[in-house]
């Protein structure tokens, strides 16, 4: 299929706002499903060589991926966890269970060099062997509920496993280079991780594995004679949970590059399907099946959270009028879909219209899946500043991409109430009101790229314009990470969030979400403004199942749909 | 000792000189070239941590050249490397060493190896580094160091020649995955980054991400 675009992408004034990103749902450009994609394509093989639990379920077991050219293992270390110690909270200091992803298959000397090392989680130090450290509480609420079920030869009950949706839920996942893993650099010259956060999400996909071994292997133990295992139709209805907090959102400040080709990536594929001219009947049929499995699952998309209600009560009132609106033929005239989306965005809401976005590049793998490809960077290779630049080159950026933040008023309180600091209790980003950590020092997370980047226009007007950037910043070094940024403007439009991240109104949420958006993460269950409860895998094939079922049409079956 | 890849190192050192007093953007320059050195095998970082402690304690602005002028001079005490070095990997192409370089009083000079790695990539020349304690030899991606006294001393500052160099690095020094640092290099990185961390207070932390004390998911 052809790759050129007529209709433009989405400026980046329009699609980086917090709102906006705060809106993202999960896509087949989603790294989760690109792994299960990848892994089908490339006939992985999986096997459980390590399991020695004991009647607690307490021991350790070991989940190795073939893949064409090399192993991974995840090494589970379960626990009998204390119920007073299972807090939500990440100053836990023990968990259910504690995972690493191990480069090849561990011996026994690995494994007890793990032991010692992983159930620690950041107290510990892993080595060059290991990719990812992990962590997941049982759930209060579906855990016990499964084993005692299967204990007395009974399948759980449905309902409540769609009510939950997980057996466990991470509370972290590190990636690479941190607590003593490689880094990236060895994963080089490896096809399987080119892909972002492809190590990670096998992590947890083998986790998903664990958590019914589990609960099959307690049930056994706990009543050998009465036991029985899931039921397959019940199986996949399991996902892996995760609470995210605060950690997560500096990420999209951190990395400006990487987050413009995840972003690039997703309004190209947007771009070149709104391009198409005609849709042939299986696109339109597959899009109606998807939305129709959409429409019927968001029922199933529970929250405690008022705010998030409300957002999927609005979103199942504009299902509704945009399943009306296919039903007229919405899709039978030309450039069906540029029309779809010019409709989606001027009579539907920001959920609805996101949604529209991963909906429509669903049917066309062959058109868009290769933008997978363009999702990483070596941030390495943009990091040098261009000192030739001149001052007035450098105002023209800022003119041009950073006029949001010129407009701010920060002098007004209620502009930079927010106050992002690095916690000393668990070394994680945190935020709170500048009134009262301002006067602790200047500790500041550098999150303040609106204000900042203002003060730096200031301060630019005060220097020739032909003065080269090199000059400016020898005197002005306080600037020198926005110089960076703002040079990066050319290459990657998409790099910067263009609201300012300290109003009082900011929703860090929205940050997290279109994190998780990208890894494909569902039923984002926010708890405040701060932390979601979220779905990962949920409906996906097992590994056992994966050479015999198709690996990526899972995402939109959800409840009675499955 | 302590094994830590070099993203890792990179970031401890970032934090550190944070902590030190640099601001981000240098910040980040110093975990780059800390990383680099490092990984190249020509220091253990004990200088870089010392470094550190002088930034802190007399500020990074006393150590910044003024303009194009690098003697002892226009400067009111030892250069810093971090910034000296960024001044000229900034200018990029713009150095001319057909023209030799003298920077005076530099501490620490292995630390703007690094940058001259970048000046050689944006120049295509290779530049030869000379000082009185060691003598190098520095490309886009290869070092070549040879050290007056057979090993590297803890420096103090030291004129620093720059200029062309005829050929490209030879004994190129190899590039390893993993550094360890010693206990009392790793405690005074650790101590400089906790400077940028924020003691909570029990407000604070009821108001931090995270649900309640106990899990009832």
């Amino acid at each position: 299929m052809p790759t050129c675009t007529t209709v433009p992408l989405r400026p980046p004034d329009v699609v980086m706002r917090l709102a906006r990103l705060g809106s993202f749902h999960q896509s087949r450009l989603s790294f989760m499903r690109s792994l299960l994609r990848r892994m089908k394509r490339e006939n992985w093989a999986f096997s459980r060589p390590v399991w020695r639990m004991d009647d607690q379920g307490v021991g350790v077991g070991v989940y190795t991926a073939r893949g064409p050219s090399r192993s991974y293992s995840l090494v589970c270390f379960s626990h009998d966890l204390d119920p007073s110690k299972r807090s939500d909270r990440s100053i836990a200091t023990e968990w259910d269970a504690t995972f690493t992803l191990f480069d090849g298959v561990p011996d026994e000397h690995d494994l007890e060099r793990l032991s010692h090392q992983v159930p620690r989680q950041e107290a510990g130090r892993v080595s060059d062997s290991e990719f990812s450290i992990s962590r997941a509480n049982r759930s209060v609420r579906l855990f016990e509920h499964v084993v005692a079920s299967l204990a007395a030869g009974q399948q759980p009950d449905r309902e409540k496993i769609d009510a939950v949706g997980y057996l466990m839920r991470t509370t972290a996942v590190y990636g690479s280079g941190k607590f003593g893993a490689a880094s990236r650099d060895k994963l080089a010259d490896r096809p399987e991780a080119s892909q972002p956060f492809q190590l990670e999400m096998l992590s947890v996909y083998l986790i998903r594995a664990f958590t019914i071994d589990i609960v099959e292997h307690l049930a056994q133990r706990r009543a050998k004679k009465t036991a029985v295992r899931l039921d397959p139709s019940l199986r996949r209805r399991f996902g892996v949970g995760n609470a995210t907090g605060l950690g997560m959102a500096p990420f999209l400040v951190a990395h400006p590059a990487l987050i413009n080709n995840w972003v690039s990536a997703r309004e190209t594929a947007l771009a070149r399907v709104r391009s198409l001219e005609k849709a042939g009947n299986r696109e339109i049929a597959r899009f109606g099946q998807l939305l129709n499995r959409f429409t019927r699952s968001c029922k199933y998309w529970n929250t405690t959270d008022q705010r998030q209600a409300r957002r999927i009560e609005q979103l199942q009132a504009d299902l509704a009028k945009l399943n009306i609106h296919i039903d007229t033929g919405a899709l039978c005239e030309d450039h069906p879909w540029d029309r779809l989306y010019e409709w989606v965005e001027a009579e539907l809401g920001l959920e609805a219209q996101e949604l529209v976005v991963s909906l429509v590049i669903e049917p066309y793998g062959n058109l868009v899946d290769d933008l997978l490809d363009t999702m990483s960077v070596d941030e390495r290779a943009h990091f040098v500043i261009d000192g030739a630049m001149t001052v007035d080159a450098l105002q023209d950026i800022v003119q041009h991409s950073y006029g949001w933040a010129l407009d701010i008023d920060f002098d007004d309180p209620a502009s930079q109430e927010k106050y992002w600091y690095v916690s000393q209790n668990k070394l994680e980003p945190r935020v709170g009101k500048r009134a009262t950590l301002a006067p602790l020092g200047d500790l500041e997370m550098p999150i303040a790229i609106g204000r900042d980047i203002a003060g730096m226009a200031r301060a630019l007007k005060a220097w020739p314009g032909t003065t080269p950037i090199a000059e400016f910043l020898l005197h002005h070094s306080e600037y020198r990470h926005l110089v960076r940024r703002a040079q990066l403007m050319d290459a990657f439009p998409y790099c910067e969030i263009r609201d300012n991240l300290l109003h009082t109104d900011a929703l860090p949420l929205d940050m997290l979400r279109c994190k998780l958006s990208f890894f494909g993460a569902t039923r984002f269950d926010p708890k405040s403004d701060r932390w979601t409860r979220i779905t990962m895998f949920q409906h996906a094939p097992y590994p056992e199942d994966l050479a015999n079922c198709e690996a990526d049409d899972w995402t939109y079956a959800q409840g009675d749909v499955a | 000792m302590s094994d830590f890849s070099i993203k890792e190192l990179e970031m401890l050192c970032l934090k550190a000189a944070r902590g030190a007093g640099y601001p981000w953007g240098l910040a980040e320059e110093a975990g780059f070239s800390a990383g680099w050195a490092a990984k190249r095998g020509v220091t253990d970082l004990a200088d870089f941590a010392a470094h550190l402690q002088a930034v802190g304690m007399h500020g990074h602005e006393k150590m910044t050249p003024k303009q194009g002028e690098f003697d002892s001079q226009h400067h009111f005490g030892p250069m810093c490397p971090i910034i000296m070095g960024t001044y000229l990997s900034d200018r990029g192409r713009q150095i001319d060493l057909q023209r030799t370089v003298v920077v005076e009083e530099l501490a620490c000079p292995l630390y703007l190896l690094a940058f001259l790695a970048s000046v050689s990539s944006a120049t295509d020349d290779w530049i030869a580094v000379s000082a009185p304690t060691f003598n190098a030899v520095v490309s886009a991606d290869g070092l070549e160091i040879s050290f007056v006294h057979g090993t590297r001393l803890l420096q103090a500052p030291e004129t620093v020649t720059l200029s062309k160099a005829e050929f490209r690095p030879q004994a190129v020094q190899p590039v390893h995955a993993r550094v360890s640092l010693r206990p009392e290099v790793l405690e005074q990185l650790t101590t400089l980054a906790a400077r940028t961390y924020v003691p909570e207070s029990d407000e604070l932390m009821a108001a931090d991400a995270g649900g309640a004390n106990v899990d009832t998911d």
